[in-house]
């Protein structure tokens, strides 16, 4: 499960976390987390392969969610400094799909650049799916918070975007 | 603009989902390591096994404070010996003997101990009680008396004094970051707990839920904010605080004191939210942040205070309490240094 599982993990982590490294410290804390409560999951009898896997992802999610933002609040939700090193990324060679990829790899940086209140806001409502009441429980905010951090999050991302316009649009 | 939103959006959840990253190398390992010993106690058991066992040590001081403290028996006196050759002692001593078993146990404050004072000397054909401080000598007679209530209205016997006291206090307060604006008014309210050392000491402590309410300037918010300028923020605290302190009647009264208190008080911070104005990129923008982590301060801040007692019957006492407390330490995530200002009123009982 780990290892069927990890990618997707880190991909998920790597959006909310800025270090790399420490987005590898979060995954691996949020798999100890879900194996250590794994006996709270339950698969109702009438789940196919591919409700159970769905619930499994929708719960590993949640628990790397909340470890991201537990960890931007020990941070005290201080944007990072820095560039995101080249290594990171896995941007093959020669593929058909290689410009598609790097459009992708360049919005995902774009929202990594986001101050970190708006970066979590971003990702758990245009993302990962969750509604702005959701949200305000997690991030211990009002409703009306959520929705202004969002648009201003959106904003920011409109101009970060409008910036590199001849960088993305020869790639979409 | 609603469509170009949701062409955004789509484009950021493609982007999502299949970005290039790399995999770091499996650590299996070490997750496997940790899995065993990974039941970690839930944070909020900590929380409440620490409740717990404050309350227990509260428990145990205020049950301590009940038993050390009896009711003053009346105005008896116990006699454990009468010296003296003549016929009357040594009939009154073999009554005491007797009656060692009943015998009525009175305490004095100056005595100290369980039984009075207790020799009877002889003097012609009366006995007389022996000195207690503070009274007068009384005449017994042992024939018609009976030697184990002995009346001592002269005895300026003094009642003893209830030295243990609790109470709850609470009020406003205004807080204030050295010299900057004033915010919302705070409150707090818990209880105090005393112990009166003498007439004129007692030490004192307690717990009390507080709220503080205030405003600072970039400049005093000491956490390094990378690619943002902090011009303000308005910070909203809610702590725990344990003031430890020494009373000391200035004025006593018969039915009140004028009081000071010095000491020092530990904060333990459970929430702050502040409400920062940053400018990121030339642009001014609010930006809130809640943090619940625990914190503890201690002997955060001095706490000084002056004020007035009234006692509204034997045993309660209701206070006004103007205080002032200088930081000594910051608090919160940015260190902040905040100075407060109140009134407590409270009830004390004594026991």
């Amino acid at each position: 499960m780990y290892e069927h599982y990890r990618g997707y993990a880190l991909k998920t982590v790597f959006r909310y976390i800025y270090r790399y490294e420490k987005a590898v410290d979060i995954v691996n804390e949020g798999f100890v987390k879900l194996l250590t409560t794994f006996n709270r999951f339950r698969i109702e009898s009438d789940d196919d392969d591919i409700s159970a896997t769905k619930k499994l992802m929708a719960l590993l999610k949640k628990i790397l969610v909340n470890l991201c933002i537990d960890e931007l609040r020990r941070s005290a939700m201080a944007p990072e400094i820095g560039g995101i090193p080249d290594h990171v990324w896995d941007l093959p060679d020669n593929s058909r799909n290689a410009d598609e990829l790097l459009l992708y790899k360049e919005l995902i940086a774009l929202i990594k650049q986001l101050p970190p209140p708006y970066r979590v806001v971003f990702n758990l409502y245009v993302i990962d799916g969750f509604s702005h009441a959701e949200i305000a429980e997690m991030m211990s905010m009002s409703v009306g918070t959520s929705k202004s951090t969002l648009s201003r999050a959106r904003a920011m991302l409109q101009k970060s975007i409008r910036h590199s316009e001849d960088k993305l649009l020869c790639r979409i | 603009m609603q469509d170009i939103e949701n062409d955004m959006d789509d484009l950021f959840r493609r982007a999502a989902y299949k970005y290039p990253l790399r995999l770091n190398e499996s650590d299996w390992q070490s997750i496997a390591q940790r899995l065993p010993n990974t039941a970690e106690t839930p944070a909020y058991r900590n929380h409440i096994a620490k409740w717990l066992r404050g309350l227990l040590l509260l428990l145990f001081f205020i049950t301590c404070g009940l038993f050390a403290s009896r009711e003053t028996g009346g105005t008896k006196l116990a006699i454990a010996k009468v010296d003296g050759s003549s016929e009357e002692a040594s009939s009154a001593n073999s009554i005491i003997s007797a009656k060692q078993t009943i015998i009525q146990k009175s305490r004095l404050k100056e005595s100290g101990s369980d039984t009075t004072v207790v020799s009877i000397t002889e003097s012609s054909d009366q006995l007389h009680a022996a000195t207690l401080p503070g009274t007068e000598k009384m005449p017994i007679n042992v024939r018609t008396s009976s030697i184990f209530e002995i009346d001592l209205p002269q005895a300026q016997m003094k009642k003893q004094r209830k030295k243990f006291y609790i109470g709850i206090v609470g009020g406003q307060e205004s807080n204030q970051v050295k010299d900057q604006a004033l915010c919302n008014r705070g409150y707090d309210v818990g209880f105090v707990v005393g112990y009166e050392l003498n007439d004129r000491f007692s030490l004192e402590t307690g717990l009390l839920f507080n709220r503080k309410h205030y405003y600072c300037n970039g400049d005093d918010f000491n956490m390094e904010m990378p690619g943002m300028k902090l011009e303000s923020l308005e910070g909203k605290s809610t702590l725990l605080e344990i003031p430890l302190k020494l009373k000391y009647n200035v004025i006593r009264h018969r039915n009140w004191n004028v009081f000071s208190t010095a000491g020092l008080s530990s904060f333990v911070l459970s929430d702050e939210k502040n409400n920062y104005q940053l400018v990121i990129n030339g642009v001014r923008q609010n930006m809130t942040s809640n943090y619940k982590n625990s914190s503890k301060y201690f002997a955060a801040v001095v706490d000084l205070s002056v004020g007035y007692e009234l006692k509204a019957s034997e045993r309660l006492r209701l206070r006004l309490q103007p205080y002032l407390q200088v930081p000594l330490k910051g608090i919160g995530v940015g260190s902040i240094p905040v100075k407060s200002m109140g009134v407590h009123a409270g009830i004390t009982r004594n026991f």
